[in-house]
């Protein structure tokens, strides 16, 4: 069919780079739609997080979340999603379905983070007379960030994989290649745009569980010096 | 019988057992008793070759345990520990028959002896079908008793087994455990570090310092009138 | 609703395509992930965790598509998906795998080694049973994204309820895609709901009422 060679010469010819369809305007459009449902998530999820955590109240909530939202298809909600808000707001709607996508793993972690912390030492932090934001900043953030990064990097998958199909709704991003290539029968271009797809999520997950294991050492040093 | 010689452990550098030498009678308790540190438990476990000594050996009734098959010895000889470690998905029945038979016993034969043990030990038969789960801390080490001897030794190895009992269920327990190994004569090599318990049931007390260093041994009478040193004094409480 | 119920046995048909081509990787996929926890050295264990774990992070399309190149299968149809999601579940199963005999109680397994139990009856009374909840429970979330990762199979050829978005979409039938949705979620709850209840039956003692009062 092909070879590795083609694959190489494929993915060195500046042309398959370059232009409305390339592959440097496809990742960066890739990674911006992911970087932006990550972060509207994060701005929701988080305080949810935490405050549930906090206050004991909405567990069950949480728990439902996220299992409901694995038996979810992504593929399915972003479809439904393009179609009923209108082909003419996909953008929108794609966000949507992505930040929806997002929600539960930054959830979880944010909740189970704050849960986490020993009972101690939250009511350590409440004894001393800090308010509950108070609480929150100096206690319940900084304890529970390393487990807030897990679930970025279990959302940051689960988003970028979704981006993949976005081409299917009219939008860009690197799955244009493999979308387009099996259509074709391109087999350098689907597996060309494989390949980069594949380096975007692996890249991106080895960050994030490098930051995950920056923040868990962080931790366990300022115990060993107390 | 079994007979210690020369018995070394080491761990990498550490030495947790040095030339250990003992021979614990037959039909009798021996306790080994020290500090944290001191190999007893070590000891133990080379007695049913859950550790392989570095040097020296190990003989029961004149026979060395290096030439024996490691299963088929550890079903010879009963073992009791402080977590217990009852199977918890099985019934209390079913734990005390298991070993038995897996061991090869009748399924007849297993039955009628785990209800000749449960009752030994002193645990009702309304417990017998209940998971390990519903009992107390107590009555499980009861039933670890109980499945220690299914298989019908002669030699029981304990490593602190009323180490997680409160106190007044703890002398219930020793008082039994006397009771049963008159009863059916068995050699008890039995670990602790509380000296109370060392004293009540020892027929021989060794008392070890660090590396399993044999400080002194005899009958508990004769260590408490005449300590042979100031360790054993301090870890007898003279 | 009318579309649902118009296209029933169509949409049945793709449902059993789905269940099927969920359960075939879930099968073969725990049964690998069963076979490297229990068969590679130490040494070993962490890098095929590293490689299982990058394997995992990549999205599902790519190795659907990335696969044929590697290993030579056809580039559409149902085999490529298989093995693909059986790779995905291999590399789910195996944390849960090794996390779930990690689990259990040392003394436990130590007492009834120091009892005379061979390693294979270790294995058979005491291991397996009691690794059994942490079991289930990484093959519940297996399943869940397994159901739902194989609608994207649909993309290269594969005739299951992910067809029903491409279809739905392509042809402007809201109904269609809410169809989809629904039996897939159905699919994901019933299979949980399965698992969940297995694993009750499998561990009696576990049950609140086997709890000491």
């Amino acid at each position: 069919m092909f070879s590795i060679g083609e694959l190489f010469d494929w993915l060195t010819d500046a042309e398959n780079w370059t232009g409305r369809y390339g592959l440097a305007n496809l990742f960066v459009e890739h990674l911006t739609l992911t970087l932006v449902s990550l972060a509207i998530a994060g701005l929701l999820a988080i305080p949810i997080g935490v405050a549930i955590g906090q206050s004991g109240r909405g567990e069950t909530l949480v728990i439902a979340i996220s299992s409901a939202s694995r038996a979810i298809p992504t593929m399915g909600l972003m479809f439904a999603l393009v179609m009923f808000m209108g082909v003419e707001f996909r953008q929108f709607a794609v966000v949507l379905a992505l930040v929806g996508i997002a929600i539960p793993p930054v959830l979880a972690g944010a909740y189970a983070g704050i849960k986490s912390i020993p009972i101690v030492i939250r009511e350590g932090a409440r004894a001393q007379g800090m308010t509950t934001l108070q609480q929150i900043r100096h206690v319940g953030l900084p304890l529970s960030a390393s487990s807030i990064a897990g679930g970025f990097k279990i959302a940051y998958l689960q988003v970028v994989s979704t981006v993949v199909l976005a081409p299917l709704v009219g939008l860009g991003g690197l799955g244009f290649g493999v979308i387009q290539g099996l259509a074709l029968r391109d087999f350098a271009q689907l597996t060309g745009s494989a390949v980069v797809i594949v380096l975007l999520s692996i890249t991106g997950e080895r960050l994030l569980a490098k930051a995950q294991g920056k923040l868990d050492r962080r931790l366990t040093q300022s115990k060993i010096n107390r | 019988m079994i007979e210690f010689i020369d018995v070394t452990k080491t761990y990498g550098e550490d030495s947790a057992v040095c030339d250990f030498s003992l021979i614990a009678p037959s039909g009798k308790i021996t306790v080994l008793m020290g500090l944290s540190g001191s190999g007893k438990t070590t000891l133990l476990r080379a007695v049913n070759k859950l550790v392989q000594p570095t040097a020296g050996s190990v003989l029961i009734d004149g026979n060395d345990i290096a030439d024996l098959d490691s299963v088929v010895l550890r079903r010879s000889i009963g073992y009791v520990m402080q977590e217990v470690g009852l199977l918890p998905h099985k019934s209390v029945l079913d734990n005390v028959t298991l070993i038995a038979n897996i061991a090869g016993q009748t399924k007849d034969e297993a039955l009628n002896n785990a209800l000749e043990l449960l009752e030994l030990v002193g645990i009702d038969d309304s417990f017998h079908n209940r998971f390990p789960g519903q009992l107390s801390g107590g009555q499980q080490q009861r039933v670890g008793v109980a499945r220690a001897l299914a298989i019908k030794p002669n030699i029981l190895l304990m490593d602190e087994p009323f180490g997680s009992v409160d106190p007044i269920v703890r002398e219930e327990l020793q008082d039994e455990l006397i009771r049963i190994q008159r009863q059916l004569s068995l050699t008890i090599i039995l670990v602790t570090h509380d000296r109370y318990e060392a004293i009540k049931l020892a027929d021989q007390l060794v008392v070890l310092s660090k590396g399993a260093k044999i400080e002194q041994a005899g009958a508990p009478k004769d260590l408490i009138e005449k300590p042979a040193n100031k360790f054993v004094q301090k870890l007898l409480g003279l | 609703m009318e579309w649902a119920a118009k296209n029933f046995d169509f949409v049945l048909e793709l449902s059993v395509t789905h269940l099927l081509i969920s359960l075939v990787p879930l099968v073969l996929g725990s049964v690998l992930a069963f076979a490297l926890v229990r068969l590679t050295p130490l040494k070993l264990a962490g890098t095929i965790g590293t490689t299982f774990s990058a394997i995992y992070a990549i999205p599902s399309l790519a190795v659907f598509v990335a696969l044929p190149a590697v290993i030579g299968t056809s580039y559409l149809g149902p085999t490529n998906v298989v093995i693909a999601l059986s790779i995905y579940v291999a590399a789910a199963m195996f944390f849960s795998i090794r996390d779930a005999f990690s689990q259990v109680s040392k003394p436990t397994v130590f007492i009834a080694r120091a009892q005379g139990l061979s390693p294979l009856q270790l294995f058979v009374h005491v291991e397996l049973p009691l690794a059994i909840p942490g079991l289930i429970a990484g093959l519940r979330v297996a399943a869940a994204s397994t159901v739902s990762m194989a609608s994207i199979g649909a993309i290269v050829g594969v005739r299951n309820l992910g067809y029903l978005f491409l279809d739905g979409f392509q042809r402007k039938i809201p109904e269609e895609i809410l169809t989809g949705l629904f039996a897939i979620f159905i699919i994901g709850i019933a299979l949980d709901l399965g698992l969940w209840a297995l694993g009750k039956v499998l561990t009696p003692w576990t049950r609140r009422s086997a709890q000491r009062v």
